[in-house]
């Protein structure tokens, strides 16, 4: 390691900014110091060690103690990386020995992932069919704001307001709870079964720490199955506060009667045996 | 083509084999990872494949004495993907996206667990403080800015500040000495 000379408040300074954390006040304040001792030469290589340690981190996380999320890749996300390999170095035939790394046709790349995208209904492979494709489409337009510039996400508070104002879209409050630590808590599930996606907020649910339990959400749909559909599982890690969480239903939704929520181990479990912390009823 | 080398090295070669390899093995974490700091379903797909254009571009800097191949696909992934937030206008993946609540892909995960650098960092990290475990996982895991961490632990911001600092520098020594690698071989 090649930082042996820089102070803590160098470490520190970089540390942020490798986080993500630094402001453009302090990021002036790192470059003014690291040029005042002359350190500007071993910055990039102090900084990608950093950003090594932070994904070696994150990858010792994930697999101490993370969540493990069951969502799998979307369909065709895999080809479209083929695809862009074999544009990006170029024809399968070329040759293998002469190490392509940064292709002669890189910037020919560029210049074709910059071109307008294609129209989003041509990317976009939804599940469903006819009037429930165009439902979709409709509201992700809405959503991202498309088309040309790419779409631009919202945050999980945007997104659900943007779902009430589709149609079909149905809001139910949570009941107050009868359990002590959670009859304080408020709020609603927004959800649209046209679209088969929604939204809990939840105002004043207490915090779980994420390596002993996690909350589950329960969609009681008996026109689907007698026992409720897997909701997902959530975390609220600063409690008191509004959260938005987004539903991910691990199954079509018919129609759904009540939404609940238990907590569980982590990662949550195939069938709760409750108790029910929070319900929301049609 | 030897087939000691790492998937990136091969690509840095110009083996075309192990580009199709690299995607099979890391796709489902950089999708995990995609998930995680990136709100939008569409955009998280496209922050995807952008990822895997900077590996093929950066392969000739994977250095394997520096990180495994995970870390170094993780790393790449993670600046992409904060960078393409950012210049979607977003916040950067702090504390809101925790709510997300996205964790990590069965393929995601079987791709970084073997990993022998991996195990060594766990039990570093598990050698730690809990108190220093912690504003560890809440920064590196779960992504929040060290003023949430310090009202979350009630720590002080220092303190945050310094755990990580320490951290982070115990693992950056680690990495350099992790001697076996865990090669792909295909």
């Amino acid at each position: 390691m090649n930082n042996t000379t820089m102070n803590d408040d160098l470490i520190d300074l970089m540390t942020e900014r490798a986080l993500g954390q630094l402001s453009a006040e302090d990021e002036q304040r790192l470059i003014d110091e690291l040029k005042a001792q002359g350190l500007l030469d071993t910055t990039e290589q102090t900084q990608a060690e950093i950003e090594l340690a932070i994904a070696a981190a994150m990858n010792a996380m994930a697999c101490h103690g993370g969540q493990i999320d069951q969502t799998p890749m979307p369909e065709g996300l895999e080809q479209k990386l083929h695809a862009d390999a074999e544009q990006f170095f170029g024809s399968s035939k070329q040759a293998a020995t002469t190490a392509p790394a940064k292709p002669s046709n890189v910037e020919e790349f560029d210049r074709a992932r910059n071109q307008p995208k294609e129209p989003f209904a041509a990317r976009y492979r939804s599940p469903f069919l006819g009037w429930a494709v165009a439902a979709t489409l409709a509201f992700v337009i809405v959503l991202t704001q498309l088309p040309e510039t790419g779409p631009v996400a919202l945050n999980p508070s945007e997104s659900r307001l943007a779902l009430i104002d589709q149609t079909n879209t149905e809001i139910v409050t949570w009941a107050p709870s009868e359990i002590p630590a959670f009859n304080r808590v408020s709020g609603d599930v927004v959800w649209n079964n046209t679209l088969q996606q929604g939204y809990l907020r939840l105002v004043g649910m207490p915090a779980n720490d994420p390596t002993i339990s996690q909350y589950q959400l329960w969609i009681v749909d008996p026109e689907r199955d007698a026992n409720p559909i897997d909701g997902g599982v959530f975390d609220v890690l600063n409690g008191n506060r509004e959260v938005i969480i987004p539903i991910d239903a691990k199954l079509d939704v018919l129609d759904p009667e009540a939404f609940a929520i238990t907590r569980e181990q982590p990662g949550g479990v195939v069938v709760s045996n409750g108790p029910l912390l929070m319900v929301a009823t049609s | 083509m030897a087939t000691d080398l790492t998937l990136i090295e091969r690509i840095a070669r110009g083996d075309r084999h192990a580009v199709s390899l690299c995607i099979e093995q890391y796709s489902g974490l950089v999708w995990s990872l995609a998930r995680r700091l990136l709100v939008n379903r569409s955009d998280a797909e496209e922050g995807v494949q952008d990822v895997f254009i900077e590996l093929w571009r950066k392969a000739k800097q994977y250095d394997p004495s520096q990180s495994s191949e995970a870390t170094f696909v993780s790393m790449v992934a993670r600046r992409r993907l904060i960078d393409r937030a950012r210049k979607e206008q977003r916040q950067p993946p702090m504390e809101p996206l925790m709510e997300i609540n996205q964790g990590l892909s069965l393929d995601g995960h079987r791709a970084i667990e073997a990993s022998a650098e991996t195990q060594q960092i766990i039990k570093l990290i598990e050698s730690m403080t809990p108190e220093q475990q912690t504003v560890l996982r809440l920064s590196t895991w779960l992504g929040m800015s060290h003023q949430a961490i310090a009202e979350r632990t009630e720590l002080p911001l220092g303190t945050v500040k310094s755990h990580l600092r320490r951290g982070l520098n115990q693992i950056r020594e680690r990495l350099g000495q992790v001697e076996s690698r865990g090669k792909t071989k295909a």
